[in-house]
């Protein structure tokens, strides 16, 4: 199925995993050198900036050749009808897998604007024809969203699991969530009231599986698919019992019934669950020393901050700020010292130095982009904010 | 990390024993760097302490009164300062580098907390008076000052931008009072003054070998300067002849750029110069196209935007495989 040379893929992958061993120094340069050479990888994937520029000018192309087209056939009916889109979607298709297949292209850009191109043009087919079948505001409007959920999911898996797109997968898995959620709202009364717990359950599972199940060589080709697929399940696992969100979504699906405003229920239940899950996710990142826990719970505690926030106001938004920065400022220099020498197989130390192809100094370029607004202008009021251009401006380019 | 991939490398002969070893040894100690996770917190408690600390002054100003804050500003400053000099290493021509990421952020945040200083003199006091150019004139020669004594880069960002807030104050009220508001034109003029005068200063550092690692700081900001002033002239005076000497203007500076880029394999330059004279070439032939406002010069501008990127797309891939091979 997978469209990609599997022998180069799997080099690929070994060449990947050496990669930090490389960085951090302890391979050295002639035996990376020999592994590349004993696994050689032909695929064409470009710098960081030649994979934008490809992307950007794939899509000037792709717009302009479907309007040129498009133009030529303003007159006839034909590009009316869903079967104009569908022919589009599937000339941008055929393209793509020529460019794949022939020119060896694997995450050049031009790849990557093709897979796009086609699939939202398929789909706008299907969303027209669906339009045609089912007029808006129609009692079956909710048939409708079946279909389109249904189709991104059949598209998006066809894709991910062809091109071993990751963003196909996040789609694939979002989707199927959807479905899932749109079938039980309307099952029936008690399906419509727990919504919420559906989708908790349904992210769980399917992040237990990516965790687990994964390790089978059939899947060894979609390793960074899984590893977004985790990402995006624990996010909507905590988002679905997260407080805010159940009301705002509440709200938007039952609104003002008889018994006055949407109340969520089971504030007991949803409280704790909006506080504490970031938490369990960054303990269980720091205790499994798994990077993707620990990253997604840090960011989600933020998130729960700003949710309780919202809905209790303890302090003044200055004290706040004060307090979170001091604590956050605090704990961080704290850990900071703390790990200068590694313990309990953690480190401050960088392992890898993380540099992006192309050989240009990327924080340099930062700061340069964010201080054409940030600085001080002499004449302004010096409570501008507290803008940070970033700093560690003297590394090599 | 996968240590089966290490045995069955090293049985092949591609890795040595003492790698193995090593990675053995890793595999046993796992040992997670912390290292991004941390910065961030870092960075995003200062950012939330100033911003919570900066509305609690705001909100205050009445009882703290504006030489308390000013004396805290300057304490910040003068702190900053202090320990830069306690730790800097000594002035060189070459690069100096850094004692450490922390050494950097705080003199960063000398530089901010210094013109906060100088900008709320300014505010409250008027001490330059309404020499606004006097105003952005010292602090840009501080900053130039610090940024080649401590080799910041980022400092050197900030006194580029302030050499440009003070070339634009002071040509811009005369000229646009001048021109009743109606003439952007002193502005286009500075601005492609500005750029080449930071292309020539990319130059004289590399030349002149006086803090040579700058010259990719001066060049970004001289070459899009430069062409957005040629490209703005090439609009505001499209109409007139003098339009296309703006427009000649592009080709001339990319071509002696483009070769310079090409000296140091820097495809970001070249990308970067490319894509100007990209847009130029494009709205040349697509306003004198559109001129003639039929169907058939629709489909020439569609057929010429699908060529010229086609173009586009093989030189980009040519050009990446030819700074590979230098």
């Amino acid at each position: 199925m997978i469209i990609y040379n599997k022998i180069w893929l799997a080099n690929l992958s070994v060449q990947q995993q050496l990669r930090p061993a490389l960085d951090s120094g302890e391979l050295s340069k002639d035996e990376f050198k020999n592994i590349e050479a004993a696994y050689p990888v032909g695929f064409y994937s470009p710098n960081i900036f030649v994979r934008v520029g490809l992307f950007i000018l794939t899509n000037i192309i792709a717009v302009v050749f479907g309007c040129l087209l498009t133009y030529m056939l303003l007159d006839s009916d034909l590009i009316k009808s869903p079967v104009w889109y569908f022919f589009l979607g599937l000339f941008c298709y055929i393209v793509l897998e020529f460019v794949v297949r022939r020119e060896n292209h694997f995450r050049s850009g031009a790849d990557d604007a093709l897979t796009w191109i086609s699939a939202g043009l398929i789909l706008a087919g299907f969303l027209i024809l669906l339009a045609n079948r089912f007029p808006l505001y129609d009692s079956n409007s909710i048939t409708k969203l079946y279909w389109t959920a249904g189709i991104v999911f059949l598209l998006s898996s066809y894709y991910t699991i062809r091109f071993t797109d990751s963003l196909m997968a996040i789609m694939s898995f979002l989707s199927l969530v959807f479905f899932a959620a749109v079938l039980w709202y309307n099952s029936s009364a008690f399906g419509a009231a727990t919504l919420p717990f559906l989708v908790i359950l349904l992210s769980g599972i399917i992040y237990y599986f990516s965790l687990t199940k994964t390790k089978q060589p059939a899947l060894i080709y979609y390793q960074h698919c899984i590893s977004l697929v985790q990402i995006t399940s624990l996010v909507t696992l905590y988002l679905s019992g997260n407080y805010y969100v159940v009301q705002k979504l509440g709200t938007e699906l039952y609104g003002y019934t008889t018994i006055g405003p949407y109340k969520v229920p089971y504030p007991v239940f949803f409280w704790p669950w909006t506080i504490l899950v970031p938490f369990i996710y960054t303990g269980a990142g720091v205790y499994r020393k798994n990077v993707i826990l620990l990253r997604t719970g840090l960011i989600l505690i933020a998130i729960a901050a700003v949710t309780f926030k919202s809905y209790y106001h303890v302090l003044p938004i200055e004290g706040t700020l004060v307090l979170i920065g001091i604590v956050t400022l605090g704990g961080s220099y704290w850990l900071i010292r703390y790990l200068k020498m590694p313990k309990h197989g953690f480190t401050y130390e960088e392992l890898a130095a993380e540099t992006i192809p192309g050989g240009i100094n990327v924080e340099s370029l930062i700061i340069a982009s964010t201080q054409l607004e940030d600085t001080p202008k002499g004449t302004q009021s010096p409570f501008g904010g507290g803008d940070f251009g970033g700093g560690g401006s003297s590394s090599d380019f | 990390m996968n240590i089966e991939l290490y045995k069955k490398l090293h049985d092949e002969g591609l890795i040595t024993e003492e790698t193995l070893k090593k990675a053995v040894y890793k595999h046993n100690n796992p040992l997670l760097s912390l290292h991004w996770e941390l910065k961030t917190l870092l960075y995003l408690g200062v950012t939330l302490l100033s911003t919570g600390l900066g509305i609690l002054i705001y909100k205050n100003i009445d009882t703290i009164g504006h030489q308390f804050i000013l004396l805290f500003i300057a304490a910040i400053s003068t702190g900053c300062f202090y320990y830069c000099i306690k730790n800097r290493k000594p002035f060189n021509r070459e690069q100096v580098k850094s004692p450490g990421s922390l050494y950097d952020y705080v003199l960063l945040l000398g530089c901010l907390s210094m013109l906060s200083f100088l900008g709320y003199l300014q505010f409250q006091y008027l001490i330059f008076g309404t020499h606004y150019g006097m105003a952005t004139l010292i602090p840009m020669l501080i900053l130039f000052y610090i940024a080649y004594e401590f080799d910041h880069l980022g400092v050197l960002s900030m006194a580029i931008t302030n050499l440009a807030i003070w070339m634009g104050i002071t040509v811009s009220p005369i000229g646009m009072v001048a021109d009743s508001f109606k003439n952007t034109t002193p502005l286009i003029y500075t601005g492609l003054f500005l750029g080449l005068l930071l292309l020539v200063a990319g130059y004289c550092a590399e030349h002149y070998n006086f803090k040579k690692h700058f010259k990719f700081t001066y060049q970004n900001f001289g070459l899009n300067i430069s062409f957005i002033s040629l490209l703005s002239g090439y609009f505001n005076d499209s109409s007139y002849l003098l339009g296309y000497l703006w427009l000649i203007g592009v080709p001339i500076l990319g071509f002696i750029l483009y070769r310079d880029a090409l000296k140091n394999k820097s495809f970001y330059f070249l990308l970067m110069i490319i894509l100007y004279v990209y847009i130029a070439a494009s709205t040349f032939v697509i306003s004198w196209l559109i001129k003639s406002d039929s169907s058939s010069a629709f489909v020439l501008c569609l057929l010429y935007l699908i060529g010229s990127a086609i173009y586009f797309v093989t030189l980009l891939i040519s050009l990446n495989k030819k700074i590979k091979a230098l």
